[in-house]
């Protein structure tokens, strides 16, 4: 295939990484976000899965590249490959492992006619997290005291010596603070398994999350500069909101370090700011490549994967416009299905044209139409499903308004404006009355006829209030406080009837303290897995990991564990949603074929499964289940039956897909509410969900606005 | 050189200091305003009174300007007026947010 004249194409790799997103996505949407149609991107993945690269308009095309294991020369070979095909001007890598495969094939890809802009091996070395302690000393940088400990059976001695909380690093990415000298062997055994070479331990310093996002030219000066304060860190400590600020200390120290780096191409400095110590600035981490964050560089008129593209393409000197403060980013989460063909093709041939959908495509919205009202609208710490009921109803005719009910003014959804037309914050207490409140004044303010409350922690409470809301005309579809409570993991594990024709319950014991908990390690053996009554779970494979795991859940807590057996095999879902009289409306079953650290699902496909769908209904009926509902199953891989793990109260994460697939479940529960019929759709069963981080952007002042006045409305 | 009385300093907000007269919700800063920190990032949401005095302070007031102000767009005492004029230019110095007294010369 030629070239078109004029038109550059660049590669860009890093794709996956799903809630902690790698940064090629970023960084692709980032030279769209200034080229638009005028570059071609190509996709480097070293997996199908890889959700980043697969939302439309993004990439030209995907590539799958040999693993890096496999040595530079399969890595220069598919290049190569790649561009006598498509001729590339210039490769991005956005993976820390990868700058060095790239920098060491720089000469051979440039007699290619393909250019880089990266570092040489030798500076790349000073920044390694091994190395960056030593580094810092040499050109007295202050960064807190490091500990590299190669074999981590040491570390519970030197962990003791630094003292908690402390930080334990794995040697190439990932850390975690931890509270306690069980909570780091655990953590370091861990990241150790991961990535190799030991871990660091460094003492956790009381402070702000600053970060600096720069691209070096040639000569190893500064091309341009984005620092941004990370505002909201969530549970696995990523910046999922940032905004660009422009304080000289911290630029001035930053460029201070850049002058001892000698460096070329793009880089990320990550520093603490203490809050005690006239708020001086830590160097905690220097990383070879853009931060996952660098879209707010776009945002804010500094387009820093822009500038590197132009720099390596014509090295000049240019005037670079410094980013406006205030710029914010707020990550939130980007839903598409594909055509589980395109998938399929894709790991066959290595390579494909990236598809063309037309998700979050917004309509205008009818006149007369339902006003609905949506909780559960952020991602900050994991993908909530008001999300998903938001896309499956933005664009049904049904539909007038759509108001998303948050907590917070990071709350993710509050600010894309493709899915809610206003946000009202709800009063974060148990206060039933508030609450009533609350909602009649947006009742009265706006107009709402339905609430859909889609996170576990409210049900029951918003269940006590379903007459009083009924009284001022807003309804819902739930289950009666009885029904609630017999569906909780309590409540399965009590259960006597194990065995139903389609499925079964698994054995589990509930513990409440030591002996009970290592009774039942030796009573069910391992693998296990340990839940916590109200959420959150974990597989643990010994003796050693699973004490660590109880100890750690007690103090999150948790003070009843339920101890169950781990069974190996596919993981399967089924959403659904019952009428006022239990009956079962719809349902669909999806295989988890993607899923994150958390077990989130991050890819799934429609199933058939029709024992176990056909069984549901009179097992609902039994239940007497009112409203949206979510089972999820594992089908054990030796004697192929499927298992009831748990049932949410609620949709799940995923409901969006349902749309896609013409089984719009959140659209079936409002019609129910009206008593209306469900008009049959077009199916659509080739389709495969997938989901992948999107950052909106943000002016810092909304996040003050949204505090303080409780609403945001989008225009 | 003798330093005159502080109700004479010229207080001026630093340039760090971003005032945001609330555009998106076209109240054109009469209910209050947004400051936003570019050194940090911090936000601090004004009520009328605050947002009518840090407008003052973005151009450089003296203590005995911002009273006048205060006292005239709002039924407060002179004494009450100083006290919060007082009370803001000190939260505002611990923040970085002003200017160290410029004297007049």
């Amino acid at each position: 295939m030629q070239k078109k004249k004029n038109k550059v194409r660049v590669a860009v790799s890093g794709f996956s990484g799903l809630d902690n997103p790698e940064p090629g996505n970023a960084v692709a949407r980032t030279l769209r976000y200034e080229l638009g149609n005028d570059i071609d991107i190509e996709g480097l993945t070293y997996d199908v899965w890889s959700s980043g690269a697969w939302p439309s308009g993004l990439i030209d095309q995907l590539h799958l590249m040999p693993p890096l294991s496999s040595g530079d020369q399969a890595t220069l070979n598919r290049i190569l490959e790649i561009n006598t095909k498509r001729p590339i001007d210039a490769i991005i890598p956005c993976l820390d492992l990868e700058v060095e495969t790239y920098s060491r094939l720089s000469r051979q890809l440039e007699r290619n006619g393909i250019k880089t802009l990266l570092p040489n091996q030798e500076d790349l070395d000073s920044v390694k997290k091994i190395s960056l302690p030593y580094f810092c000393y040499k050109n007295d940088i202050l960064t807190p005291n490091t500990i590299h400990v190669p074999d981590v059976t040491n570390v519970a001695f030197y962990a003791d010596q630094i003292g908690y909380p402390l930080i334990v690093k794995g040697t190439v990415a990932d850390s975690k603070k931890v509270h306690s000298r069980e909570n780091a062997i655990y953590e370091a055994t861990r990241l150790n398994a991961k990535w190799g070479g030991g871990v660091l331990l460094q003492p956790f310093i009381e402070g702000d999350e600053y970060v600096v996002a720069v691209v070096c030219r040639h000569d190893n000066s500064i091309l341009g500069m984005t620092p941004v304060r990370k505002l909201g860190i969530n549970e696995r400590g990523k910046g999922v909101v940032g905004s660009v600020i422009e304080d000289p200390q911290l630029e001035k120290h930053a460029r201070t370090i850049i002058k001892k780096l000698h460096w070329r191409g793009p880089l990320e400095l990550e520093f603490i700011k203490k809050q005690q110590d006239s708020g001086q600035f830590y160097l905690i981490e220097i990383n070879c490549r853009f931060p996952n964050w660098i879209v707010v560089s776009g945002f804010a008129g500094c387009n820093l994967p822009g500038l590197l593209l132009n720099e390596i393409l014509e090295p000049r000197r240019r005037r670079i416009p410094k980013p406006r403060p205030g710029t914010a980013y707020v990550r939130d989460t980007y839903e598409y299905s594909i055509s589980a063909d395109l998938i399929d093709k894709f790991g066959r041939f290595g390579e494909i044209s990236a598809p063309i959908s037309n998700n979050h495509k917004k309509i205008s919205s009818p006149k007369n139409g339902y006003k609905i009202a949506i909780t559960g609208i952020s991602s900050f710490d994991v993908v909530m499903p008001g999300l998903g009921v938001a896309k499956s109803l933005r664009n049904e005719p049904e539909i007038e308004k759509l108001y998303g009910l948050g907590y917070g003014p990071y709350d993710s959804g509050a600010h894309n404006p493709s899915l809610f037309d206003s946000i009202y914050r709800l009063p974060d207490t148990d206060n039933e009355s508030d609450l009533i409140n609350c909602i009649k004044q947006i009742k009265d303010n706006s107009g709402l006829d339905v609430l859909l409350p889609c996170l576990d922690h409210e049900i029951e409470k918003f269940i006590n209030i379903e007459d009083n809301l009924k009284g001022i005309g807003v309804k819902m579809l739930l289950p009666t406080l009885k029904t609630y409570k017999n569906r909780s993991k309590k409540h399965l594990h009590n259960m006597k009837q194990k065995d139903w024709s389609a499925f079964r319950i698994p054995d589990s014991e509930i513990v409440v303290n030591d002996k009970q908990f290592y009774r039942s390690l030796k009573n069910l053996g391992f693998p296990l897995v340990l839940k916590g009554i109200n959420g959150g779970s974990e597989k643990v494979y010994n003796y050693q990991h699973a004490h660590a795991v109880w100890l750690e859940m007690k103090n999150n807590g948790h003070e009843e564990i339920l101890v169950q057996k781990f069974i190996a095999g596919d993981e399967f879902t089924v959403a659904g949603v019952c009428d006022y009289r239990s009956n079962l409306l719809q349902a669909v079953a999806v295989k988890k074929l993607v899923q994150c650290e958390k077990g989130n699902t991050w890819g799934a496909i429609k199933v058939s499964l029709p024992g176990l769908t056909e069984n549901l209904a009179p097992y609902l009926l039994k239940l007497q289940w009112k409203g949206p509902f979510e089972l999820e199953f594992i089908r054990d891989i030796t004697k192929e039956t499927l298992n009831l793990i748990e049932i949410n109260p609620r949709f799940p994460a995923w409901i969006g897909f349902t749309c896609d697939l013409g089984i719009n479940l959140p659209l079936t529960t409002i019609l129910s509410i009206f008593g209306k019929e469900i008009s049959p759709k077009e199916r659509n069963e080739d389709l495969i969900f997938l989901r992948s981080c999107y950052e909106y952007k943000v002016e810092a002042e909304r996040f003050a606005l949204y505090a303080s006045r409780g609403i945001l409305h989008h225009e | 050189m003798k330093t005159k009385k502080k109700k004479d300093t010229t207080w001026k907000l630093h340039l760090r200091a971003r005032l945001d007269s609330n555009p998106i919700n076209g109240t054109n800063g009469k209910g209050g305003g947004i400051l936003f920190d570019t050194y940090t990032a911090a936000l601090l949401t004004c009520n009328p009174t605050a947002w009518s005095l840090l407008k003052l302070l973005s151009s450089g007031a003296t203590l005995q300007e911002l009273s006048l102000a205060l006292t005239n767009e709002y039924e407060v005492s002179k004494k009450k007026a100083d006290q919060d004029i007082q009370n803001l230019l000190k939260q505002l110095e611990y923040m970085g947010l002003i200017d160290s007294a410029k004297e007049e010369k």
